[in-house]
């Protein structure tokens, strides 16, 4: 009896967990020009008309008739939290649950799409994108954090941001595996760059993300920005400015990064205007591979304000630009190998000085430029130096070795 | 073993059971009459102040203000009212109230085989016969 009854408890919470809300097999579609709302067969309710005709009442969502050009069905799951945007040449087509209506103010001018969640939206909301614009765009501002699908979205705006993001929470990005998606600025504009979040990221998903920042940066996040283990590919193909522009911190935890055509730094993480953030102005890499082209004059491959940790994954750096440098540490450097992950920095650097003889803008070029300190605890470190008047590592602080394979010089003030 | 696979199977049925497919929409009116489409490739468009509903099975027009509600069923519902053509029929305030040219002979029967007058007719189901076709109309 007693064994029966443990059973029967597993069966109700396996099926509880595999049966949610997604149990009903029919929605209702109520299409409002690009917009429709769902709503469930079961959430549906005794659905009614107002007497003088003018809104229909579906459970506790009341929509306007004058607004409803026709009223379907389908069989779809249906997900609460969750909104579809998919592009197409015809312009935006959105899908909303019915209990979000009253809580977001949705905009859509042909491929321009913008979501406002309202104060009292306290749930999280999931956006998935999907389809191809050559003039869209995603805006979502809010108060509470948000997840965002990237589902093979091919967006280009011509006169602003492809994804701008204004909500200072936390949004969880997602790239579904096997998919690409490919998100283009337009040139001459005064956002930030071309996939902008206001709050902090965390990245994951096996598929990739191709980015052009022609205005500014390719991707920016006014604060952090994590890369989960599970996190596929960033390619930025081209920026007017940085590749990633990350305020506050940035955590590689996997995946892999490669750059081309960026006019600024590839990677460059500054402190916040609030001082006292948590891991200000800091880089942890734990794994994942970044391939660093450093071609531009007096650019960096990966810069940050603070102290640089890396404790796994592969760096590579291409430094051929004049005065570049592969890593640039506003304060103190370890690179160490505490995990079975493999700690690896290989660079080639060819550049020479930049600005050579000018008393205020010459700058040499280094594979790795510290501030502060550098620990070298575990890990391989292969750096050539072959630029006239070029060095692999250069410390202004102390260096410390403690173990790992190391075949270049460092200059340092305190060996 | 087999008592515990036995009511794992039963947990499994009872949850599995509860996924139920609404597979028609139902229209009631405030005359009580009731009419189920199904679901598949129904389509209603808001026209003025006519509600028009265009499904596989049939086409059907009300007037919002005599529309009382719709839902979603997992069965067509057992009370019609004689729509399908010319033919309406509904009882109101306990008097059956029908479009059939005067004179028209009818016959009205409880749901047990009694025949009872047109008028006076209290809630219940009641069954309508008129040139040789029978109805089922709901009295509220």
């Amino acid at each position: 009896m007693k064994r029966s009854l443990l059973s029967l408890a597993a069966a109700l919470l396996l099926t509880g967990a595999a049966l949610p809300e997604q149990a009903t097999a029919q929605r209702l579609r109520v299409h409002c020009g690009p917009t429709t709302f769902v709503t469930s067969a079961e959430k549906a309710g005794q659905m009614s008309i107002s007497a003088d005709g003018s809104l229909l009442q579906l459970g506790e969502t009341t929509i306007a008739t004058t607004q409803i050009d026709s009223i379907t069905v389908d069989r779809e799951a249906y997900n609460p939290l969750a909104i579809a945007v998919n592009y197409s040449k015809a312009g935006a087509r959105l899908t909303v649950p019915c209990h979000l209506k009253d809580k977001l103010t949705i905009t859509v001018d042909a491929g321009k799409v913008g979501f406002l969640q309202a104060t009292d939206l306290q749930e999280e909301v999931t956006y998935t994108l999907s389809g191809t614009s050559a003039n869209g765009s995603f805006a979502m501002d809010g108060e509470y954090k948000a997840a965002l699908v990237l589902n093979g979205l091919t967006l280009t705006n011509t006169a602003g941001p492809a994804i701008d993001i204004a909500n200072g929470k936390r949004i969880n990005v997602t790239l579904p595996a096997g998919t690409t998606t490919t998100l283009t600025d337009g040139a001459g504009g005064l956002h930030k760059a071309c996939f902008f979040i206001n709050g902090h990221a965390e990245f994951d998903g096996a598929g990739t993300l191709v980015l052009t920042g022609n205005t500014k940066h390719a991707y920016a996040s006014d604060e952090y920005t994590q890369f989960k283990p599970t996190f596929g590919q960033m390619q930025v193909a081209k920026a007017a400015s940085d590749g990633l522009h990350i305020e506050q911190y940035l955590q590689v935890q996997g995946g892999t990064f490669t750059f081309a055509n960026i006019a600024g730094d590839n990677v460059d993480v500054s402190i916040t205007k609030t001082p006292t953030d948590t891991l200000n102005g800091q880089v942890f890499i734990e794994g994942g591979t970044l391939t660093l082209n450093v071609a531009s004059d007096d650019t960096k491959g990966m810069k940050c304000d603070s102290a640089m940790t890396i404790t796994g994954g592969t760096i590579k750096a291409t430094v051929s630009g004049l005065g570049t440098k592969g890593i640039s540490v506003g304060t103190d450097l370890l690179i160490a190998q505490p995990t079975t992950t493999a700690t690896l920095i290989d660079m080639a650097v060819t550049g020479t000085t930049y600005m050579p003889g000018d008393a205020l803008l010459e700058s040499k070029c280094r594979g790795i430029k510290v501030k502060g300190d550098f620990t070298f605890d575990g890990g391989t470190i292969k750096i050539s130096a072959t630029g006239t008047k070029s060095k692999a590592i250069s410390v202004d602080g102390d260096y410390t070795y403690k173990s790992g394979s190391i075949n270049c010089a460092v200059s340092a003030a305190n060996m | 073993m087999k008592n515990v696979l036995l009511t794992l199977l039963c947990a499994f049925g009872i949850f599995t059971a509860s996924a139920q497919n609404f597979d028609y929409l139902t229209f009631r009116t405030n005359a009580g009459m009731e009419y189920s489409l199904p679901v598949d490739g129904l389509k209603i468009v808001i026209n003025g102040d006519k509600l028009q509903v265009s499904s596989t099975a049939q086409d059907l027009t009300f007037a919002i203000d005599e529309l009382g509600c719709f839902f979603f069923a997992t069965e067509p519902t057992a009370i019609q009212s004689a729509t399908a053509d010319d033919v309406q029929v509904s009882i109101v305030n306990g008097k059956l109230q029908t479009n059939a040219p005067a004179g028209t002979p009818i016959r009205v029967f409880t749901l047990d085989g009694r025949e009872v007058p047109t008028t006076g007719l209290g809630a219940g189901i009641y069954v309508i016969k008129m040139n040789n076709r029978t109805f089922k109309t709901l009295a509220r």
